[in-house]
């Protein structure tokens, strides 16, 4: 088999592949930024191209999907298959059988055009929809990245350099505000809806735990949510009426007032001049007005990625492939999808 | 057909993790342990305690977004969240088949989902909260088994109780 080791050069453009999760994604990307398509399977509303098919879940919804997913990201970014130089592909983590259509498809791809291939981390692309933005952000840099799957804090020295230096022991934050969502009867995805209702409550109408883990960047989500769910339980128990959007917004002050101080903390030791915010909480509006506004007072700058590059998509994929097809990375017919794939430097 | 069920009480998240621990050194490869109870009733804290008897050290995340986290502890351990599925062959999607061949120890929490496809030979694990005589909100447990296999755990764990006392 030939070895994918072919150059990679100026005026690239490239294919990016996201299959980790619920969604099909391609993209497809030019000198690294330009985000010239980013298809997303499951919120394209002409569902006739998939066979009415809306992908979710599955590996096998993938597999239906990710051909006319990769073909609608070329028609859209007004290219042929030979224009393409090079694949980026997520590898990890996230569902394995997921994970191996995007991988097994992308390498079938460029071994048959001899172009390159790289494997991307998940979260790494979460992180690089901000340079999609801001290509000239320079290190060392902070990343929270909130996400339905993840709640880490991120040191950034450089690229393909970066060190975990807090994570979430329990539930990821995103996954928290599901949660509670679901407990309030609000429905799903929570996020959004409970920053909806929280608008209308007082927040100090109830007193809800904050997790702090004195000396450790850690997070911790899980007595929290116990904590209010507790709190319907007896009021249920009572017959007493909850105030549901006063929780709401108590419960959205404890998530955000923790994220918000190990962030600031965080950014202050390591002194870095720029915070970066990424993952689908980072659509979450109080959120960023909260932690701008503390970061602005310790003279330290917030960047958030577009709404539309918080959540799962390709394009970050092929942003952060970017930088490491130019590092030289290539990866070979080895290349293999992995479930936990740790996230350390390379 | 013949149950075997044991029931106990849990008073705080420290007795469910000791659950969890207890469970642990009775599991071998290819057990299921089905995993009843609503939010926050206790079922990953339980998981948790249940790795942390199998040596493994690092953190414990629900699988809620995931569906599925793999631990390669001294027993492997799939933890399996099921919420999200919305029909029971959508579990067939996320590799089912494969987890079924007893490579590790299965916990699945949200088992209702797997309507029909549930495993009989399946230790059943149902938590929920009750208000105990102090107070405190505490966690009721009951196991069922209905295989041999799933009926001896529920004895072993009678008569653990029956030792404390």
């Amino acid at each position: 088999m030939k070895e994918l080791t072919s150059s990679f050069e100026e005026g690239n453009l490239i294919l990016a592949i996201e299959t980790s999760c619920d969604e099909t994604s391609a993209a497809v990307i030019a000198e690294g930024h330009k985000v010239l398509s980013n298809v997303i399977a499951s919120q394209i509303t002409t569902h006739q191209i998939f066979g009415g098919v809306v992908p979710e879940i599955a590996s096998r919804k993938h597999m239906e999907s990710i051909t006319a997913v990769v073909d609608r990201a070329l028609q859209e970014a007004q290219c042929t298959w030979s224009d393409i130089t090079a694949i980026a592909v997520t590898k990890g983590p996230g569902l394995v059988g997921a994970l191996l259509v995007g991988v097994a498809y992308a390498k079938g791809v460029a071994m048959a055009r001899e172009i390159p291939l790289v494997g991307v981390h998940h979260i790494e692309g979460h992180i690089y929809a901000n340079f999609l933005q801001k290509p000239q952000l320079e290190f060392p840099l902070l990343c929270l990245v909130v996400s339905g799957g993840h709640t880490h804090l991120i040191h950034l020295i450089d690229h393909g350099k970066m060190k975990i230096i807090g994570s979430t022991r329990d539930d990821a934050a995103g996954e928290a505000y599901d949660k509670i969502a679901r407990a309030l009867g609000l429905g799903y995805p929570g996020g959004p809806l409970i920053e909806k209702i929280a608008q209308e409550g007082d927040p100090a109408r109830y007193d809800l735990p904050r997790a702090w883990l004195k000396d450790s960047y850690d997070f911790s989500f899980s007595g929290l949510k116990s904590a209010v769910l507790n709190m319907l339980n007896r009021a249920k128990l009572k017959g007493e009426e909850i105030d549901k959007a006063s929780l709401a917004a108590a419960f959205q002050n404890s998530v955000v007032d923790v994220l918000v101080e190990k962030t600031c903390d965080a950014a202050k030791e390591l002194q870095v001049p720029t915070v970066l915010l990424a993952g689908g909480v980072a659509a979450n509006n109080y959120l960023r007005q909260r932690l701008q506004k503390a970061l602005q007072g310790q003279g330290q700058e917030l960047i958030v990625p577009p709404l539309e590059l918080c959540t799962d998509n390709a394009a970050m994929i092929g942003c952060a492939g970017y930088y490491r097809l130019q590092k030289g990375e290539r990866a070979g017919s080895d290349l293999n999808g992995q479930a936990n794939l740790p996230l350390t430097d390379s | 057909m013949h149950k075997e069920i044991g029931q106990g009480l849990l008073p705080d998240e420290e007795a469910t993790r000791a659950f969890g621990q207890w469970l642990a050194q009775h599991m071998k490869k290819g057990d299921i342990i089905l995993l009843y109870g609503d939010l926050g009733a206790g079922k990953t804290t339980l998981v948790q305690g249940l790795l942390t008897s199998l040596g493994y050290g690092g953190a414990v995340t629900s699988p809620t977004f995931t569906l599925v986290h793999e631990y390669e502890a001294d027993l492997p351990v799939f933890h399996f969240d099921l919420y999200r599925l919305t029909e029971p062959d959508q579990v067939w999607d996320i590799g089912w088949a494969d987890y079924l061949k007893g490579e590790g120890l299965l916990c699945v929490e949200w088992p209702e989902r797997l309507g029909h496809l549930k495993p009989l030979e399946a230790l059943s694990i149902k938590l929920e909260p009750v208000e105990m005589s102090n107070g405190q909100i505490g966690r009721q447990v009951e196991l069922t088994g209905v295989e041999e296999s799933a009926q001896a755990i529920v004895r072993e764990w009678k008569k653990a109780c029956t030792c404390l006392d």
